[in-house]
């Protein structure tokens, strides 16, 4: 019997009039695999037991590949939280599918995995895959959503009954070889020739389109990358790859190290630079190319958290609600948890650690925002900010006042006295 | 060695009245030459040079220096001098002559 997922669904029909009739059918067959990819990732053990059994409150989420590593450390902190215990149970799955679940109200049929508590497997790490679980009879409709691209960029609209959080900010790379020390930036319209016109673009010294290692067009690293530099994901020339690791790899062993490009998440270069240089950006009507750090070699992310870098995408999180409400109660607890706001009661570990651990930034060490995938940046004032912490975190050091309860201007959190 | 205080004021009378003929036209070709560079220097959106522009170097792109409060002005605002900024002009072969881009094949 077909695998439902591996028959065209519904996003099949919105990529295609998206992307064009014929590449959204190859892009749902795609969407199809990947979920069936994806299923495999915790459905090995055929007999697993049943989801709901595990202990406590649970909040089944469907996510990105990219922010499991989050999800994963989340998880286990949040099981093991005294004040508000709950357990994960999740599965990942691509951006645009993860949408169309939730609203859609499509249930996830097949294993789910969940993340132990350190009373149940003291020695399982975030290295580890999650514990396989099934889902109650009839499937689940996951509590919590999660897209790495805008809603808008998969050619979907959420019904009202869903409400939206911007999380984490993911920020994107052009990265060469260490072994390149030449090339330090590269330009808005260097990078619409290269990646789509490839070597009949003419772009020194990126002309072997052998050597530009990119990713399949579900991927939101090639999805955000695609907006920025307006060359649509499926017209990119290079050699596409799977995984962020098979970037690494074809940059970093590359025989022509002078000619090699590789788009990368920047949590994936951070982890790699001692293989790799980035590429300084400049981006269309922009004066300068600059690093999402401020500097080559620094960590702070300054330039995405103030607008001068700006191949970004805030993670989205879904969840049923109404008026920015969401409903259920420890989805919202986890929801605002990663989108930096308080939450009651005040967790026995700090949040924000965690996301800067997993290489993204906090929504509130943002000062600019937008609204569309690659969309025009606008100023941003988060609720409560972080940026004092988030610097503290990244980085090691911070040059904001330090606070134990009150702060002669701005408000005392985490420590630091707080912009508000 | 200065001269006592007292003789500066004729010394520069003198030095005015001697100059005098030409001190108009000389303002005139130093506003003429000055002007348009300072006008290059400044913006009506309240932009700045850079500070590493030097005398005889090619006109450095402006920064904006106010609070910005659009896309153009964020990606372009001023930035410390701990924040690596790189100018580059790349060659574009297929760049149409008006500046613009050329559609994707």
């Amino acid at each position: 019997m077909q695998h439902p997922w591996a028959m065209r669904s519904p996003v099949s029909s919105y990529l295609g009039r998206a992307l064009g009739r014929s590449f959204g059918r190859s892009l749902g067959r795609a969407l199809g695999a990947l979920g069936l990819v994806a299923l495999s990732s915790v459905a090995t053990a055929a007999l697993a037991a049943p989801c709901e059994d595990a202990p406590g409150t649970k909040v089944y989420m469907q996510v990105g590949d990219t922010q499991e590593p989050l999800i994963k450390a989340l998880g286990r902190a949040l099981r093991d939280n005294a004040p508000n215990p709950i357990t994960i149970v999740y599965v990942t799955s691509g951006s645009c599918t993860n949408i169309d679940a939730i609203s859609k109200d499509t249930p996830f049929t097949a294993n789910m995995g969940y993340i132990p508590s350190t009373a149940e497997d003291p020695a399982w790490t975030p290295a580890m895959p999650p514990i396989a679980c099934q889902p109650p009879t009839g499937g689940k409709v996951p509590d919590i959503a999660n897209s790495n691209v805008f809603v808008s960029a998969c050619n979907l609209t959420l019904p009202a009954t869903i409400v939206e959080t911007h999380g984490p900010v993911q920020a994107y790379v052009l990265a060469v070889p260490e072994a390149n020390t030449t090339d330090k930036a590269i330009t808005f319209e260097e990078a619409y020739f290269v990646f789509g016109f490839g070597a009949a673009g003419g772009i020194q010294p990126w002309l072997d389109e052998a050597q530009l290692f990119i990713r399949t067009v579900t991927k939101s690293t090639l999805l955000s990358w695609a907006f920025n530099i307006t060359v649509p994901a499926a017209k990119w020339k290079g050699t596409r790859l799977d995984k962020s690791s098979e970037v690494v790899t074809g940059l970093s062993t590359s025989a022509s190290p002078g000619k090699a490009l590789g788009i990368l998440g920047v949590e994936v270069y951070d982890a790699n630079r001692d293989k790799l240089n980035v590429l300084a950006y400049r981006a269309k009507g922009q004066q300068y190319a600059y690093y999402p750090d401020s500097t080559a070699s620094s960590t702070d992310k300054k330039n995405v958290r103030d607008g001068h870098y700006t191949v970004w995408s805030p993670t989205i999180y879904m969840a049923k609600g109404s008026g920015g409400a969401v409903t259920n109660p420890a989805a919202a607890y986890v929801i605002n948890m990663i989108a930096g706001r308080s939450v009651t009661p005040a967790p026995a570990f700090n949040p924000v650690a965690l996301i800067v651990g997993a290489g993204i930034i906090p929504d509130c060490a943002m000062r600019v925002t937008r609204d569309a995938e690659g969309g025009l940046l606008r100023p941003y004032a988060p609720p409560e900010s972080c940026t004092c912490a988030y610097e503290k975190l990244a980085t090691g050091t911070s040059s904001c006042q330090t606070c134990t309860t009150t702060c002669a201007t701005g408000t005392c959190r985490g420590g630091f006295c707080e912009e508000r | 060695m200065t001269k006592p205080s007292h003789e500066q004021p004729r010394a520069l009378m003198r030095l005015a009245s001697i100059t005098s003929s030409i001190t108009s036209s000389v303002l005139a070709l130093a506003l003429a030459v000055m002007a348009p560079l300072a006008l290059a220097g400044c913006s009506d959106d309240g932009g700045k040079q850079e500070p590493d522009a030097g005398a005889d170097a090619p006109v450095a792109p402006k920064c904006f220096e106010g609070t910005p409060t659009n896309h153009e002005q964020l990606i372009n605002a001023c930035v410390g001098a701990g924040v690596e900024k790189i100018d580059k002009r790349p060659v574009l072969p297929l760049l149409n002559s008006d500046g613009t881009l050329p559609p994707l094949p």
